[in-house]
């Protein structure tokens, strides 16, 4: 395997929190990519599309905690949509990805923006990641409207290349740095587990 | 006395020692016969022994196999596994595969697997980087060689093939279940599959024809086609390198894997408009491609989505498929309710690990083999197995989920457990030993109810469900014209096509006075007309969808009668006439050239089969003596009368935006003296290539005297059809039903208000350029049959063949003969030496070893360890061999695979008929010299195309202020040597503009719609002096006039 950007210490000092991490848009933007990138440092310029949803997980370490993302990489084709809400409920954080050289993709990450907003958990973390800025000479989404769409809905935003691995690991820190890190273990796992049992990942850690 | 007792006493020595030598002779023979026995026990004992130690070796390799570990810990991949790293368990499987690779050398070594240049036989290319994984890999391999040499599975073969020979169906019993959970062999496979597709599909084939498949590859411009696409010609694109990119024959654009794959989506969704294409589907044409060829692969995907599952299966919102989960889930409860227990308290949902299951049937989800070995049972029992093994991967490991209490956690062992049942032995065993299951009857009622559950949360159902009844509807049956041919020996008269995809008709138009005729000739085909070409005077040549070509002779009152017919490898989808020597542009990406066929009664036909692409061959056009034929994206200029190629020019893909640069063809061109004129599919960009320049980029769609984006009211989707150069005039047709006619100035002047382009060639970086040649030296027999370098001028030398026919018109029998054209032997005297040395040639051919199994017209050759079964059946079918791809030589169950004749609908008794002229009763003549010649392979195996890589281009328009004004190398940017201005721009109709071809240097014909509708073909007039009339024919039959200004035209 090759190897990995990011530095993994389960079981450190720290305490490590797992956050669920849907990624979401239009087909062949690069959501798998991305998570190849991010997860197992490699790059096909001919990913395999994906059918249903892919799971995978990678810790990332913040100064004060181990945040471990439990990765859905769904089917971007319009077809899976429906099967889209069985992937993203319960999940804390969302990529929503666009390529920078398809304009309709990025219509379309507009329509998952506003989708999390109205269906999925009220404190969900979003981000917007304008794929393939390797390719910046075929670009036709400029950065200054991403980025002012970004700021208008409260989004981080980053323009990425899963290619050269512009980005990458960074879009996944700044997601861990804004998700609530929990206090230690046993104070809080047990509150949630029992007030809110289908959300019980939520916020949660363990280890 | 004494010599009495001497003799006395030598009597009883002797009788003593007679006496002793018997009782010797006794003793020894008993001796004997216990070595013997002693020797036979011995034998018997090795046998076991050997027996034994071949299950020992195959037990023992499976046992490494599976100590490997699989670590789920939080840091590892999915498919991190840990082999105990005993290195004389290394040692050992190393020395086990040297000694199998004797026997077998297709095995991998260690080296290969751990470079990356092991290809296996499906075509997959094998690397793993770490040692423990490639020797997981290595004892998986050798696991699967033990297996394969044990007497059950020898047996197991056997049984199949009596099978085979007995059976030409294979019906639901108990033996075929039987036969089929036990895998069929990799050698039987395709034969099989096919039979078992087929038997699915049976009616639906019997609804639209035998020739529907090809039909659908080589119409264009219909309702469908809109609908296609605007909705899923850009999804597939995007998949087609994304399906296999793993597997040589799909990993480059211009693999012959990846073309085949974008035909049968294409034609599916052709077919089914309403399901049309979704994800998955890629997997399942790709896999079924590896083993049928391209049309019983487009049957079963129409098994799949109407006949296995029903077709709220892959509709918008995957209905059926969901509602197989929702069973899953019922099943799983019954079989497992520790699991479902657990699964249900973390709050996973069953769907989100098995979907995919279902929808790709175990496309990557379980090891390729083990796949195979579902799809074997699937295709006989149908979706009910889909259950059950399902169910054996979720309880494979039902402890290890339960000990899990985080989701990811369980979702990654299920997914890690699926992706390690290598054992498929196991799998099938368990997966049929599971009890209490659903009946088939109960299953199709608790799936219709969870359907009906499901659609009526899903939104959108009622729209959907009226979708589908509409869907069900046979083909319209309306009679589009397709093309119009005029006639080269008399310019006043051509011919109109028109049909459907089970009727063909020809009408002849006569132009006289501004004024035009048209009169339907006395002649229908059983399908679509491709192409017509005259040949004589009084003689036409016309090509039929279902692959033949036919010569009829016209007598004075425009009556045809039918002089012969051959049969062809493809369609023809182009014919050519020059000087007596008929060029034929092949959908196989052949181009035949016949010679001495241009006759009532040809005695000597030649005919060459030149392969010049893996995609389609889709138009060809003459200049003077140059011969330009057009594939996907490429034109190929060859000469016309040695017909080497001159060179090979990419022209540039649509557009730069859409990200799909690969997969364009060219959907019309045309000549004229500046150069080719051409255009895309679905683009509206004019292109002008004068051999490898490019000469002028004109977007069609943009108001070049506004400068507006867009010129057309509706723009969705409008693309250019036809085109036509016609002294001094650009004709265009468009897919809405628009000619818009240019004027063509070659003064140098650069239109002001034009975009400019830059043509940026991409050279792809595909990693595998290099390992893929690598790799096809590797495969022995696919190295004989590529070309020794890429020059493009050896191309003949190396690949075409020449068939010829010789008729003997007294005796009515014909004599075929095939060579392999090399250059030393182009000179015709060495042909002239008569059958003898050509027979000598094809004998040489035939006696190379052919030990590998080659599927006639699939993408790909799958490759049987088994020696070849020397064939002898085929005695009557002599022509099958070389003209007819369906009819693979080399496969080694040829026999089994002819016999069913309802699995290749292609399929003819015979290459040649001639019909005499006194008795039309369609004699058949006689066929002599059933010699087998064994050249057809040549045409079949097009591997150049994986050899090497080649660049695309797409245009960029160049902006006011570039971003990247750094032009890179391998921009350039397009100089327009003329200039197109605006003359006029009409609606001529509400279907496209199929066809436009000029009469004369005054006189244009466009055809449009349906044949015999008003309007459908007009007449125009072209004036030198910028006037253009319309000339037409209205509804009452009378002929009106009507001339347009076109200076006021281009205005408005």
């Amino acid at each position: 395997m090759a190897a990995r950007n990011t530095g993994a210490r389960p079981g450190g000092p720290n305490k490590t929190c797992q956050f669920k991490l849907v990624l979401l848009g239009e087909s062949a933007v690069g959501k798998s990519s991305l998570v190849l990138r991010f997860v197992k440092g490699q790059f096909h310029e001919y990913q395999e599309s994906t059918i249903g949803a892919a799971f995978l997980t990678q810790t990332v370490c913040l100064d004060d905690a181990t945040v471990k993302f439990e990765i859905w990489d769904t089917a971007g084709q319009e077809r899976y949509h429906s099967l889209a809400p069985m992937y993203y409920r319960g999940a804390q954080a969302a990529i929503v990805v666009y390529d920078i050289t398809n304009q309709e993709s990025f219509q379309k990450a507009k329509n998952w923006v506003k989708e999390l907003q109205r269906q999925a958990s009220p404190n969900i973390v979003m981000a917007l990641a304008g794929n393939k800025a390797d390719m910046a000479n075929k670009r036709v989404v400029e950065y200054e409207e991403a980025q002012a769409y970004a700021e208008e809905n409260a989004l981080l935003f980053m323009e990425t290349s899963a290619k050269t691995s512009m980005n990458v690991n960074d879009i996944f820190m700044a997601i861990a740095k804004k998700l609530p890190i929990g206090p230690p273990q046993g104070e809080t796992t047990g509150t949630v587990d029992m007030n809110q049992p289908q959300q019980q990942q939520k916020g949660s850690c363990c280890k | 006395m004494r010599n009495d007792s001497a003799n006395g006493t030598t009597r009883d020595t002797l009788s003593g020692q007679n006496k002793f030598l018997n009782s010797e002779v006794l003793r020894v023979s008993a001796k004997c016969d216990q070595l013997e026995n002693e020797l036979t026990r011995i034998k018997k004992d090795y046998h076991q022994t050997h027996e034994d130690l071949q299950t020992l070796r195959c037990d023992y390799i499976y046992a490494i196999q599976s100590a490997i570990q699989i670590p789920l810990h939080d840091n590892s991949g999915l498919d991190v596994m840990n082999v105990n790293e005993k290195y004389q368990h290394v040692d050992r499987i190393l020395k086990l595969l040297a000694e199998a690779r004797r026997e077998d050398p297709s095995l991998p070594t260690l080296k290969s697997v751990l470079q990356g240049s092991y290809v296996d036989s499906f075509g997959f290319r094998v690397c793993y980087k770490e040692e423990p994984l490639a020797l997981h890999y290595l004892a998986t391999k050798l696991h699967h060689f033990y297996l394969s040499r044990s007497s059950s599975f020898v047996e197991h073969k056997l049984e199949w093939r009596n099978f085979l020979e007995e059976q030409t169906e294979i019906e639901l019993t108990k033996e075929t279940k039987h036969l089929c959970r036990n895998g069929i062999p990799n050698s039987l496979r395709s034969t099989v599959w096919k039979i078992l597709i087929n038997q699915q599909v049976d009616d639906l084939k019997l609804l639209y024809g035998k020739y529907y498949y090809r039909n659908l590859c080589n119409t264009r411009g219909g309702e469908d086609e809109q609908k296609f696409s605007e909705n899923h010609q850009k999804q597939i694109n995007l998949d087609l390198l994304r399906t296999m990119p793993n597997n040589v024959h799909f990993m480059s654009a211009t693999s012959k894997g990846i073309s085949q794959l974008q035909q049968v989506l294409r034609a599916f969704c052709l077919h089914n408009p309403e399901i049309g294409y979704c994800q998955g589907m890629n997997f399942l044409t790709a896999t079924a491609l590896l083993f049928v060829g391209p049309e019983d692969a487009f049957w079963f995907l129409i098994a799949i989505t109407e006949k296995y599952f029903d077709k709220t299966y892959f509709d918008s919102n995957l209905t059926g498929a969901q509602a197989d989960q929702e069973v899953l889930k019922e099943m799983l409860e019954a079989q497992h309710p520790r699991i479902t227990r657990h699964l249900n308290s973390l709050d996973i949902d069953v769907a989100s690990i098995s979907l995919n299951w279902f929808i790709a049937l175990f496309f990557d989800a379980v090891p390729f083999n083990t796949m195979l070995r579902i799809w074997d049972c699937f295709l006989l029992e149908g979706p009910k197995v889909l259950f059950r093994f399902a169910l054996v991967l979720l309880g494979k490991h039902e402890n290890e989920i339960i000990s899990r209490n985080d989701a990811i956690g369980i979702m990654r062992v299920s997914k890690a457990a699926s992706r390690l049942a290598f054992d498929e032995h196991a799998v099938v065993e368990m997966a049929f030993s599971i009890k209490n299951l659903p009946t088939r009857a109960e299953l199709k009622t608790l799936q219709t109810q969870y359907v009906v559950a499901l659609s009526e949360k899903l939104e959108r159902r009622s729209k959907r469900a009226a979708a589908f009844v509409n869907s069900i509807s046979p083909r319209s049956n309306n009679r589009l014209i397709s093309n119009i041919f005029m006639n080269e020996f008399c310019s006043s008269s051509g011919f109109i096509v028109s049909g459907h995809h089970m009727m063909g008709k020809v009408a002849k138009i006569q132009i006289q006075n501004d004024k035009a005729e048209i009169k339907e000739i006395d002649i229908e085909f059983d399908c679509r007309v491709m192409s017509i070409c005259m040949a004589q005077r009084d003689l036409v040549y016309v090509s039929l969808i279902s692959g033949f070509l036919i010569l009829a002779y016209v007598d004075s009152m425009d009556n045809w009668s039918i002089m012969w017919e051959l049969k062809l490898p493809d369609v023809a989808v182009c014919l050519i006439q020059r000087d007596g020597t008929l060029f034929a542009a092949l959908a196989n990406g052949t181009l035949s050239v016949f010679e001495n066929a241009c006759e009532k009664w040809p005695t000597n036909v030649q005919m060459w089969h030149l392969p010049l692409s893996s995609a389609p061959l889709v138009n060809a056009v003459i200049q003077d003596d140059l011969l330009v034929v057009a594939s996907s994206c490429k034109l190929i200029t060859l000469d016309a009368l040695s017909l080497t190629i001159l060179n090979t020019t990419h022209v540039a893909s649509c557009s730069a935006s859409s990200g799909n640069i690969y997969f364009d063809k060219i959907s019309c061109m045309c000549d004229s003296p500046y150069g080719i004129f051409l255009s895309t599919d679905q683009s509206t960009l004019i292109q002008l290539w004068n051999e490898v320049t490019c000469n002028l980029l004109y977007e069609v769609s943009f108001d070049h005297k506004n400068r507006k984006p867009s010129l057309f009211e509706t723009e969705s989707n409008v693309h250019i059809n036809s085109i036509l150069y016609n002294s001094g005039f650009l004709w265009i047709g468009t897919s809405d039903g628009y000619v818009i006619i240019y004027n063509v100035f070659d003064d140098g002047l650069q239109e002001a208000d034009g975009i400019q382009y830059r043509l940026k060639r991409f050279s792809s970086e595909r990693k595998y350029a290099r390992t893929s040649q690598m790799k096809l030296q590797k495969l022995g027999s696919l190295k004989e049959h590529r070309e020794e370098d890429s020059d493009d001028s050896d191309h003949m030398g190396v690949f075409s063949h020449r068939v010829r026919i010789n008729i003997d018109p007294e005796k009515q029998q014909y004599k075929v003969a095939s060579v392999t054209v090399d250059k030393e032997e182009e000179d015709d005297e060495g042909l002239q030496q008569g059958s003898s040395r050509v027979n000598s040639a094809c004998a040489k051919i035939l006696r190379s070893p052919l030990n590998k199994g080659l599927s006639g017209d699939s993408a790909v050759s799958v490759f049987s360890s088994e020696p070849c079964v020397e064939q002898t059946t085929l005695e009557n079918r002599v022509d099958d061999l070389f003209l007819q791809p369906k009819m693979a030589l080399h496969h080694p169950h040829n026999r089994i695979a002819s016999t069913d004749s309802s699995c290749t609908s292609m399929e003819y008794d015979d290459i040649f008929e001639l019909y005499s002229d006194e008795d039309r009763s369609r004699r058949r003549v006689a066929i002599t010299s059933p010699k087998r010649i064994g050249c057809n392979k040549k045409i079949q195996l097009k591997r150049k195309d994986l050899a090497f890589d080649e660049p695309y281009i797409v245009p960029i328009p160049v902006k006011g202020t570039s971003r990247d004004s750094a032009c890179d190398a391998d921009t350039s940017i397009v100089f327009p040597k003329v200039r197109l201005s605006l003359l006029m721009k009409l609606k001529v109709s509400d279907s496209s503009v199929r066809k436009i071809v000029a009469k004369s240097e005054s006189h244009v014909l466009t055809c449009s719609g349906e044949f015999g509708a008003d309007e459908a073909v007009l007449l125009w007039k072209q004036d030198p002096e910028s006037v253009v009339s319309l000339v037409q024919r209205s509804s009452d039959n009378a002929w009106r006039h009507k001339t347009i200004d076109i200076t006021q035209q281009s205005d408005s």
